[in-house]
Formats: C-alpha cells, sequence, structure tokens
C-alpha cells in the first residue's frame, strides 16, 4: 500500500468528473440495452445488431421452447399461448377432436356477472383484456334481440394500422340481431376481446353477461365512457357456493 | 494500465452477461410448478427458494455491493444490512399476506435505478452537486421497501395455497436472509482482499460507473418490459 493511493480521498471526484461518468455510464447503459439486451430479451431489434449477433434467436427460443412445453413462461409473467388447438374432423364425419387439449396459465381465472339495461337505440361494450391463447367461457341473454359483433382489439397493430382503432370481427349481427350467445373463446391476440351490443328495439332492453376466464380486467364503454373494471377471483365469492351432491345416476 | 485495462474489461464482461444471467433471476419454472402444486407449510423448500433467489438475484446484489462499498468496519456493514433487511421484509410480509399487487415490472425498474442512485452516492454525487449528504441509512431503509415488494410479486405470481402460507412466506423471507448473508460474505471477502491492493482507490469510481451502467441498463430493460408485455 502506497501513499499515493490515499491522496485521492483527498481529493474527491470533481463535479465535472462525476457529471461525465453519470452521462457515461447512461450512454454504455443505452447502447447496450438497444444493441443487446432489447433484441435477447423482447426482440425489440431498432438498430438491427440483434439480426447480425443473431440475439434476437434468443427471444424467438423463448417464444418457441414455451409453445413446445405447454407451460407458461415463468420469466415474464405473461402466460403465452402454448399450443394452439388444432380441430380434426372424425374420419367418421363426427365431432371433431381437439389436439393439443390445454393451454396451462400461471394464474388462477377470473369470473364476470353483469347485469346491464340498454335504452332503445343504446349501444354498450364490456371486452377483456386477455393475452394471447388465454381461455374465456361467456354465456350472455337478453330480454329482446339485440344486434351485436363480437370481435378484439389487438395490443400490437398489425403494420400500417399503428394509432388506428383497428379491431378484428369473430362474430357479427347487425340484421337481426340474437337474444343470447354462449361459447368458448381463445384469445387469438393479446388485447382486448368482447362485444358491443346495440339495442334497435322500441323498448328498455335488459342484457345479462356472465364469464370465467384468464382475463385480469374489463373494459367497459357505456355511454362513450369508457372504464376498466375490476375482475372477480373465483375463490372471493361472498359464502363461496358448494355445490350439493345430487345424484343424477 | 494492462491490469487497469483487465479489469475494465471482466467488469465490462460482467455487465454483458447480465441479461442471459437474467432467467436466474424468477423463480424457475420447476420450481414454480412445485410453488403451486404445493398445498400447506413446506419450510425447508421456501428457505431453499428465498435463499435462492437472493443469491441469484443479482439486481438486489449489485444493490448491496453498492450499499456496503465504501463501509470499512464490519459494525457499519451489519448496521446497513440490517436497515435493508427491516425494510424488504416489511413488504414482503405485508405485500404478499395484505394482497398488495404492485407492477413488478415498475417495482424492479425501481430496483435498477436504487443501483444507479446507490452508485451515484458513492461517486460523491449527491455532495458535489446538491452540497447536502441525503440520509445513507434512510435511503438503504425506502430501497428495502422497494426491494421487498420485489420479492412479494415474485411470490405473487404463483397462486399460493392459503394452507400454511404465513409459514411459507416467513420461511421464504428467512431464506431470502440466509442467500443475502451468503452473497454478502462472498462481496465482503472480495472487496475486503480488493481494498488492501493500491488500486482500490483509483478504480472506485470507474467501479461505480460500471455499477451504475448496470443499474441503468435494468431500467431500461424493466421499463421496455413495462410497455411491451
Amino acid at each position: 500500500m502506497n501513499e499515493e493511493a490515499y491522496t485521492v480521498t483527498v481529493h474527491p471526484p470533481s463535479k465535472k468528473r462525476i457529471a461525465k461518468a453519470t452521462v457515461a455510464a447512461l450512454i454504455i447503459a443505452a447502447a447496450l440495452l438497444v444493441t443487446a439486451v432489447l433484441p435477447a430479451e423482447y426482440g425489440i431489434d431498432p438498430v438491427g445488431t440483434g439480426r447480425l449477433l443473431r440475439l434476437t434467436d434468443l427471444a424467438r427460443a423463448d417464444a418457441k421452447a414455451t409453445e413446445k412445453n405447454a407451460v407458461p413462461d415463468s420469466k415474464s409473467d405473461e402466460p403465452r399461448a402454448a399450443i394452439v388447438p388444432l380441430l380434426q374432423p372424425a374420419p367418421d364425419g363426427g365431432a371433431p377432436t381437439v389436439k393439443g387439449a390445454f393451454i396451462a396459465q400461471s394464474k388462477r381465472y377470473k369470473i364476470d356477472s353483469r347485469e346491464m339495461k340498454l335504452a332503445p337505440g343504446e349501444g354498450t361494450e364490456i371486452k377483456y383484456n386477455m393475452k394471447k391463447g388465454a381461455g374465456l367461457i361467456y354465456s350472455w341473454t337478453a330480454s329482446d334481440k339485440l344486434l351485436f359483433e363480437f370481435h378484439g382489439e389487438p395490443n400490437v397493430k398489425p403494420a400500417g394500422k399503428e394509432g388506428t382503432d383497428y379491431y378484428e370481427t369473430y362474430e357479427l349481427d347487425d340484421q337481426l340481431g340474437k337474444d343470447q350467445g354462449h361459447g368458448t373463446f381463445i384469445a387469438p391476440t393479446s388485447g382486448i376481446h368482447g362485444w358491443f351490443w346495440e339495442n334497435k328495439t322500441g323498448k328498455e332492453v335488459n342484457l345479462k353477461l356472465v364469464s370465467a376466464g384468464f382475463y385480469d380486467w374489463i373494459f367497459q364503454n357505456v355511454k362513450n365512457k369508457e372504464t376498466a373494471l375490476k375482475t372477480m377471483d373465483p375463490d372471493v365469492i361472498p359464502s363461496h357456493p358448494k355445490v350439493p351432491d345430487e345424484v343424477l345416476h | 494500465m494492462k491490469r487497469n485495462l483487465t479489469r475494465i474489461a471482466v467488469l465490462l464482461a460482467i455487465v454483458m452477461l447480465l441479461p442471459i444471467l437474467a432467467t436466474a433471476h424468477n423463480v424457475s419454472k420447476r420450481d414454480a410448478t412445485f410453488v403451486q402444486a404445493n398445498t400447506g407449510a413446506a419450510v425447508a423448500p421456501f428457505l431453499y427458494l428465498g435463499a435462492k433467489h437472493m443469491v441469484t438475484g443479482y439486481d438486489h446484489l449489485l444493490f448491496l455491493v453498492g450499499v456496503i462499498f465504501f463501509l470499512y468496519r464490519l459494525r457499519d456493514v451489519v448496521q446497513y444490512v440490517s436497515l435493508f433487511t427491516i425494510g424488504h421484509s416489511l413488504t414482503l410480509l405485508g405485500g404478499v399476506l395484505g394482497g398488495i399487487h404492485a407492477n413488478s415490472y415498475l417495482i424492479d425498474a425501481i430496483i435498477g435505478f436504487s443501483v444507479v442512485y446507490k452508485a451515484f452516492d458513492n461517486m460523491d454525487g449527491f455532495k458535489r452537486f446538491l452540497h447536502f449528504q441525503p440520509n445513507t441509512r434512510l435511503a438503504v431503509l425506502i430501497f428495502g421497501l422497494f426491494h421487498g415488494f420485489g420479492l412479494a410479486t415474485k411470490l405473487q405470481e404463483f397462486t399460493l395455497a392459503q394452507n400454511g402460507l404465513v409459514t411459507n412466506i416467513v420461511s421464504f423471507n428467512v431464506g431470502v436472509e440466509i442467500g443475502q448473508v451468503l452473497a454478502l460474505t462472498g462481496v465482503l471477502i472480495g472487496l475486503s482482499y480488493w481494498r488492501t491492493r493500491p488500486g482500490f482507490l483509483q478504480h472506485a469510481f470507474l467501479t461505480n460507473t460500471v455499477l451504475m451502467v448496470g443499474g441503468f441498463i435494468l431500467v431500461g430493460y424493466q421499463l421496455t418490459g413495462y410497455f411491451v408485455a
């Protein structure tokens, strides 16, 4: 240990030196982030180094691995689509069988149950925020026929549609309308998925919607007022119902 | 000069490796399956998970390196680390038991920022620019609270069985402290040895700059995650 080493403490770093070091740290961090971390972690490759160094393969491999294993990716808390259910028609013309039977999720499903009154001419919207591959099981019933559109707004819009209110239609009935709809749904994209209903009858229509699925919040649009609503955990229903043992056979 | 360059190269390599190590940071898939399948008290597994999380959780470690960088006396080390422990234990237990769900990306970004803050503090940045030294003990305690929220969000990613919940969370917390002691011992041995070398003080500034780079990368990494995921 020599004396010289200690003279450094006598002269603490100057303002200029600290500022320089901080700015340098910020620049180096930004450079590494843009050239290496973002391409490798998220597949975001703004300057093309990810493709050049094949770092984006890491991000892709990550996505592929989850597809293969049918296990939610524990790295991010995003449950990705593990498998795409493949419907195969039965040889005898019977009901199709589903190959790839389940999509594992890392969180408990949520439930929703609501009743809405639609005045004549009024439209309303309920959509669920779901990750790609998340499942939903739903039933809605109405006291009269409603025009409706079952649709989804992906978080990532296709090229050229950025910034527009782009949506994809799953089911549309804008002619006669229906008084109920039931089904299972697997989100094709990460985003909000749900219904727009419109009351074209001359009187008030009562609409009931129940669902269970892997969504984390609910989008509601009533009278052009958009709100994000909380979901309910199936385990915290007041007086959690116990299904009685009623013998069927 | 040549030795200095080697040191810089090694430090930069460590920073470059951070993202690759990133997978080690979260509870791994196999462990996750265990956590979710588990119903009831399981002291040893949760102890182990907590310790593993801390030893492989480089964001917590970077912050601790920053905190003890200029602490020469063991008494001070114990005091600061205890403050950090009190902070993160409070929010870990409170967060999970109280069901407070914080966004893990934002929390991890704040944890990254805590590294930047401490590195800037070690450079004497506050004294020089603000002409006063923010209370270092209070800062460690406050950032400890955020680190605890980070630990809590990692546990909350899984549906924990209500049965034996408190035992398991406390076990996880104790595991975190064990892991922290293990990791700190390694860091302290390394730092103590380095301090006996003549180059320590000259490289202290550079090391804190590299620490700051690591912190900034964590902030950017987590904030991007917040916006895209």
